[in-house]
């Protein structure tokens, strides 16, 4: 393989994981925590 | 009978559910093209906190929402699904149905006229940028051969011969020129694939938008590389080739996929136009006296409204003078008009034949039937059948899946691929890119759904939703009540027997006392009796202590004398001997009618037989149901002998007879268990708990109400063949279904491996960019086309 041909099969493979990382993991936010209640006292 | 409470059609209602605690919302959606999209603003609004549910629809382009009004709010909701990329609006208050299907005709027309003058431009373009790369492919001939390009090379000959100067242009000049033509095209017509998909990368998204943007994309930034460093390219060895023509020729044909599908999605909606456009502008009310035409909103419950001959009925009433015929096909599906006198009630929209008459507004605007069909048919049409989860689960992974193939098939090209590799690699993933588009995966299921309940409508066939009727295609037994939905339902007395010696004297007595306890009892087979009794006369003191026995009959005190009228069961309970009364009633029974025994203060008195004709098209339903495979089973409370009688009448396969109201519950359970999926056709009052355990209960209406609460169809004439008309076009419309379902798959499943060049190795076959671009059009045009036949379905 040439290194052009190496340079690209790197590239590819670090593309792919990229991409299945950015739209099946990095999107996956775990769900917003419960507020707290807006009314009364603090609590301390 | 009453209307189940409505998930609002209309996008302004904003109304609260009955648990005080949630609200739900309806906000169109624009923009959604595959049902990546939809998907997409599907988990965007799910994932968003105080968003308990949300149902996105591609075909209707709305998302139905159900929130924590105490965290959320509708124009906060609006801004959520702006923020994917789609366009939303938060409607106005107080939307109806019928306004939001204006403002989406109108929004479908803008939608069509932009598409047109994008696609037109893109056209003009693609076939100049054709003949200017011409001589460009001459003096630097691409990477993959172009069909396309091949077929155009007689019109350069022709340029040639025509100007010769031609030749003489340098390719970097021919670049510039196309150059000049793909601008407008990718930063204009196409700009929304490049904006849309930018939106939904933020979020870690990917759609249609992002294949054709990335696919695209790639192609012009390279041809931008050649053209401006041409020369450096040139010394560097490179052959600098450009794909300009083929990104114009990829953003067209979408194009033209595009506005062909808005059109047709277009013609989805024509079934709810024709009923609101059954509806007349005015109506002729009496005021003071006089006739007065007003318009139709202005219309009140409570006026007087004449109807002449040739006229549509404006609003719902009660007939006060005057007789005609009234065809209501266009509502209930049923061929003969309709006779209509003092009393009886009419429905607005339906078309007056040959008599005049006045009428009592009783319903006007939302409230009346024609107003709830298109209500019902609107919600119908917005809901998911099952069968679209496997769509949408796809849909969900695919798109990052295609990326990752299309970098995978680049560099599998630019490795062991034929010189020019990087040509070859570069042409093959954008193909692959092209070609997967989901378009026709996403208009698979809900285009079908939506024709078919239109034209279950027109039909008088009321299907709830998608689910409902995936499920009826899936029927294999229909069970039936007997009385009114196999027979009139109107039975009448033909015979009364008296016992000679026993305590009445003649049969206008018995009928006389028979009557004044049936008057209480609020069963069809009472109304005959009492009608009888009417007729002739026959009138007995009023009746005491009324008491019912479900399934058996009824009895109490009149003029101090105890009456019982009912079955051989009830006789056998107060120990009633019927004497030879029993062998006339077998004889009756097996003529077809129902004996109903009469005992007074203890002693058998006689018999009364009434007889419910059977319907003219029972038989006919029957035997269709039967060819369909279809197991038929009828249901009854009458005695074995009489439901035997009518069951060989309309030759159905089983008949259970003697039920009593609980059994038939216990009857449908017992075919579920037998592993049969079960439709009850009754009645949507007296058999709402059987209609409940079906599978699917069909709902016989009246016509003038629509019970679609007590069942996921309801017929809107009480003809058995209305139940056949719904199974088979629920059959056809799985059918069309999966056959849309099918040819995406196989479209993507072919097209993708072929788009990546697996047939090139073997037979030297390799897609362009440009033929993939067509396919795609094709593809998700075939889809709707095939969704639209169903608008032809005659049951």
């Amino acid at each position: 393989m040439t290194t052009s041909q190496l340079l690209v099969t790197a590239g590819g493979a670090a593309a792919i994981v990229w991409i299945n990382y950015y739209f099946f993991l990095a999107g996956r936010r775990p769900a917003a925590p419960a507020e707290s209640d807006s009314g009364g006292a603090q609590q301390s | 009978m009453t209307l189940a409470p409505l998930t609002p059609a209309t996008p302004a209602a904003d109304q609260t559910a009955a648990t005080g605690t949630s609200s739900e919302c309806t906000i169109p959606v624009t923009g959604m093209t595959c049902a990546a999209c939809s998907g997409r603003v599907q988990r965007t609004l799910e994932q968003t906190p105080g968003v308990r549910a949300a149902n996105v629809n591609l075909m209707t382009g709305s998302a139905t929402i159900e929130y924590d009004p105490g965290s959320t709010s509708p124009g906060a909701l609006v801004e959520t699904i702006r923020a994917t990329g789609y366009g939303a609006e938060l409607p106005p208050a107080e939307v109806d149905g019928e306004s939001l299907l204006e403002s989406q005709d109108r929004a479908r027309a803008e939608e069509t006229h932009d598409l047109k003058r994008k696609f037109g431009v893109s056209i003009v373009a693609a076939v100049l940028a054709m003949i200017v790369s011409m001589p460009l492919a001459e003096a630097v001939p691409s990477a993959v051969p172009d069909p396309l390009m091949h077929l155009m090379m007689p019109v350069n000959r022709a340029i040639r011969a025509l100007a010769p100067w031609t030749a003489g242009v340098s390719p970097g000049t021919w670049r510039y020129l196309l150059l000049a033509l793909t601008l407008p095209v990718v930063g204009w017509a196409g700009r929304h694939f490049y904006t849309r998909a930018w939106a939904a990368f933020r979020h870690h998204g990917a759609d249609m938008n992002t294949l054709v943007a990335v696919g695209t994309g790639s192609a012009f930034l390279f041809s931008l590389a050649m053209t401006v460093a041409g020369d450096w390219f040139t010394a560097h060895g490179i052959v600098p080739l450009v794909y300009y023509e083929v990104v114009i020729w990829i953003i067209g044909l979408i194009l033209l996929g595009n506005l062909l599908e808005s059109r047709a999605k277009g013609q989805t909606a024509g079934a709810i136009r024709r009923l609101i456009g059954l509806r007349p502008a005015t109506a002729r009310v009496t005021r003071d006296g006089q006739e007065v035409e007003i318009p139709l909103n202005a219309l009140r419950p409570g006026d007087e409204v004449v109807v002449r001959p040739g006229e549509r009925i404006p609003a719902d009433g009660t007939v006060l003078d005057g007789t005609s015929h009234v065809d209501e096909s266009m509502l209930t599906g049923e061929p003969e008009p309709v006779t209509k006198g003092p009393g009886d009630a009419v429905i607005g929209a339906t078309f007056n034949r040959n008599g005049a008459f006045h009428f009592r507004v009783t319903r006007v605007g939302a409230d009346t039937v024609l107003s709830q069909i298109i209500r019902l048919v609107q919600q119908a049409q917005g809901s998911k059948a099952p069968i679209q989860r496997l769509a949408d689960r796809i849909s969900a992974v695919f798109v990052p899946i295609v990326l990752s193939l299309a970098v995978l098939t680049f560099v599998l090209w630019f490795d062991f691929g034929p010189e020019p590799a990087a040509l070859r690699a570069l042409a093959a993933a954008v193909t692959v890119l092209i070609i997967a588009c989901p378009c026709a995966m996403g208009l698979a299921v809900p285009t079908a759904v939506m024709v078919s309940t239109g034209r279950g409508a027109e039909l008088g066939v009321l299907v709830k939703g998608g689910e409902a009727l995936e499920r009826a295609a899936r029927v294999d037994t229909v069970v039936f009540d007997k009385t009114g939905t196999l027979t009139e339902g109107r039975p009448a007395v033909v015979e009364a027997v008296t016992v000679p010696g026993g305590p009445v004297h003649d049969d206008t007595e018995l009928l006389a006392l028979a009557a004044a306890v049936e008057r209480l009892s609020e069963h069809p087979l009472a109304e005959a009796i009492v009608e009888a009794a009417t007729e002739r006369g026959a009138v007995a003191d009023e009746a005491r202590e009324f008491t019912s026995r479900t399934g058996h009959g009824v009895e109490a005190l009149v003029g101090g004398r105890r009456v019982a009228v009912g079955n051989r069961a009830l006789m056998e309970d107060m120990g009633v001997h019927p004497g030879a009364l029993t062998a006339q009633a077998d004889q009756l029974a097996s003529e077809g009618r129902t004996p109903m025994f009469v005992a007074v203060d203890g002693r058998a008195a006689g018999l009364i037989a009434v007889a419910d004709p059977v319907k003219a098209s029972s038989a006919g339903a029957v035997a269709r149901l039967r060819r369909l495979g279809i197991l038929t089973v009828m249901l009854t409370g009458d005695n074995r002998r009489t439901a035997d009688q009518v069951g060989r009448a309309v030759g159905i396969d089983r008949v259970v007879a003697e039920v009593l109201p609980d059994g038939k519950l216990v009857e449908i359970r017992r075919l579920q268990g037998e592993g049969r999926v079960v439709a009850m056709v009754g009645d949507g009052l007296n058999d709402a708990p059987a209609l409940a355990q079906a599978d699917v209960g069909i709902a016989i209406g009246t016509g003038t109400d629509v019970a679609i609460d007590a069942g996921a169809i309801t017929l809107m004439r009480g003809d058995p063949m209305a139940t056949v008309a719904a199974l088979a076009l629920a059959r056809r419309t799985l059918g069309v279904i999966r056959q849309n379902l099918f040819w995406a798959f196989v479209y993507n499943g072919i097209g993708i491996p072929i788009a990546a060049g697996v047939l090139y190795p073997a037979t030297g076959l390799l897609l362009t960019p440009t033929m993939a671009a067509a396919a795609m059009a094709i593809s998700s045009v075939s889809v709707v086309t095939n969704s639209l036949r169903l608008k032809r379905f005659a049951a």
